[in-house]
């Protein structure tokens, strides 16, 4: 490979890391909708009693888990009804693969029928919590 | 509402506050930097550059981004001038990816040094991308392999 086909391989490839970069970024955060009736496994009953259970599958070695964890529980503090409950994700590898969950913080949101109401994947910024959680529950999403 | 932290993930809150995570995201500017010079000088000069990556990536990989010469620099040069952290980060996901460059570095080195002159370019862009995206956006591509060699794992056992 010769000095140009070097160079045009460096700027290509930092290009297509952009593009696929911020077409990740403008789904992070947001909630995404989930087939309907979709439902947790019946053995695997995360929800701590509340309404609302947010979900959120962490992983061992994740460097926006601990950050996206500190967001939602600021952000279920004010609202009651609604609970936080942080997993590993090797713990659930079973849950992980049947959701198709590739990336952590993935947090799912987790209706008191044990229905999975959407998902979120990254870490939200507290705006885009609170919006989550505004969202009235079996919404379009 | 109460929070539940019976997990893995959850329980493995940062030693001692963690670390500034502006310093692992300016060893990675710096390694970018080493690696665009590797790439561009090629096989032969370009070779000398790259077992330089891969020997700064061995340390990060057994001592954390904190312990390598770019932290060192961070903490000498570039800290002392900054506002304190907003927040601290686990030293445990930047150690990791340090140890996935170690790999795709260590690889790309080690076909360049057989002889394979397209293993240079090829593997020391493939750890640039990942680099620029951690000093640019914070983003762990490492960290990213980690879930997916879990799931991986999971599924065959």
């Amino acid at each position: 490979m010769d000095l140009p086909a070097r160079v045009a391989l460096l700027l290509a490839a930092l290009a297509v890391a952009a593009a696929l970069w911020s077409l990740r970024q403008r789904g992070s955060g947001r909630v995404r909708a989930v087939d309907a009736g979709t439902t947790l496994p019946s053995a695997w009953t995360p929800r701590d009693g509340a309404d609302l259970t947010l979900v959120q599958i962490s992983s061992r070695y994740c460097s926006s888990c601990a950050r996206s964890a500190r967001v939602w529980t600021a952000a279920v503090a004010d609202r009651p009804g609604v609970g936080f409950v942080e997993v590993d994700a090797e713990d659930h590898l079973d849950v992980v693969r049947g959701l198709g969950v590739l990336t952590t913080p993935t947090t799912l949101i987790v209706d008191a029928a044990g229905a999975l109401a959407g998902r979120v994947s990254g870490a939200p910024s507290p705006r885009q919590a609170a919006e989550a959680l505004d969202q009235p529950i079996g919404a379009a999403r | 509402m109460s929070i539940t932290h019976g997990d893995r993930a959850a329980d493995v809150a940062p030693a001692s506050g963690g670390i500034d995570p502006r310093g692992p995201r300016f060893g990675a500017a710096l390694t970018a930097v080493l690696l665009v010079l590797a790439v561009v000088l090629g096989p032969g000069a370009g070779t000398t550059v790259l077992a330089v990556v891969v020997a700064s990536f061995a340390l990060g990989a057994v001592r954390g981004a904190q312990g390598t010469w770019q932290g060192w620099l961070f903490k000498r040069l570039v800290q002392p001038r900054l506002a304190p952290p907003a927040e601290r980060e686990d030293p445990r996901p930047p150690r990791f990816a340090q140890a996935v460059g170690l790999v795709i570095t260590g690889a790309g080195l080690l076909l360049t040094v057989l002889g394979l002159h397209w293993a240079l370019p090829v593997f020391g862009v493939l750890a640039l991308v990942a680099a620029v995206l951690n000093a640019v956006a914070g983003f762990c591509l490492g960290c990213e392999i980690y879930l997916l060699l879990a799931r991986f794992r999971g599924a065959r056992s």
